[in-house]
C-alpha cells in the first residue's frame, strides 16, 4: 500500500459495467519523506469516503481491491482504503 | 488507472489466437495534462474512438476484466471520462 494525496475527482458515466456505484477519486502519490508529488496522478477507486484533500492508503493490487469493495465483479486495480489521520516518519 | 487520448486504431491479422475479435487501439497516456509515450490498448469498451479521453487499467486486471478465459492483453480501455476534476492543480505543491 501507498501513501497518496486525493487531488480531485473523475465523473465518467460510460464504463465497464460492474464499476457502477463507485466513486472515481484523482490521487497522487507523494513521498513521505520529502512530502514531495510524485508524478504522474492516478484514479483510485473510493472505499473510505475519502475527500479532496485528503492523505489516504492506496492498495495497488486488484485482488486486494475486490475484498475491499467486497465485489468480485468489479476489477480494479488502485483502491483508496483509508484516510491518514496523521503519520509519523521517523 | 490511468488517462490517456485514443490517437489511432491498429490492425494485426497474425497475432496470438486469443487476441481474436479484441480491437486494438493506440492511446497516447497523459500524464498530469502532458502528453506520454503512445501504447497498444485493447479497448474493452468497444465505443473508444480517436479523439476519446479514456482511462485505462493495467497489467493483470487488463486481462481479468474481459471475465472469460485468457485474454492476454495488460492495459485495456475501461471507461470514458465526462469530467476530469483537478481540485488541486499540479503545481499545488503542499
Amino acid at each position: 500500500m501507498r501513501l497518496a494525496k486525493v487531488v480531485g475527482n473523475v465523473v465518467s458515466t460510460i464504463k465497464d459495467d460492474g464499476y457502477a456505484g463507485y466513486k472515481l477519486m484523482l490521487i497522487e502519490y507523494f513521498d513521505p519523506a520529502t512530502k514531495k508529488p510524485l508524478p504522474p496522478r492516478q484514479i483510485a477507486f473510493d472505499c473510505a469516503d475519502a475527500g479532496v484533500g485528503d492523505i489516504v492508503i492506496v492498495n495497488t493490487d486488484g485482488g486486494a481491491g475486490n475484498m475491499l469493495l467486497d465485489d468480485n465483479y468489479a476489477i480494479v486495480d488502485l483502491t483508496i482504503c483509508g484516510v491518514v489521520d496523521h503519520y509519523d516518519l521517523r | 488507472m490511468y488517462t490517456g487520448i485514443v490517437t489511432g486504431t491498429l490492425v494485426a491479422t497474425v497475432k496470438d489466437e486469443n487476441l481474436a475479435g479484441v480491437p486494438l487501439l493506440l492511446v497516447q497516456k497523459i500524464e498530469d495534462g502532458k502528453p506520454g509515450d503512445i501504447i497498444v490498448a485493447a479497448d474493452h469498451t468497444g465505443q473508444a474512438g480517436c479523439g476519446d479521453h479514456v482511462y485505462m487499467i493495467g497489467s493483470k486486471e487488463a486481462a481479468r476484466i474481459y471475465r472469460r478465459g485468457n485474454i492476454p492483453v495488460d492495459v485495456a480501455i475501461v471507461g470514458f471520462i465526462d469530467s476530469y476534476n483537478e481540485v488541486i492543480p499540479v503545481d499545488g505543491g503542499e
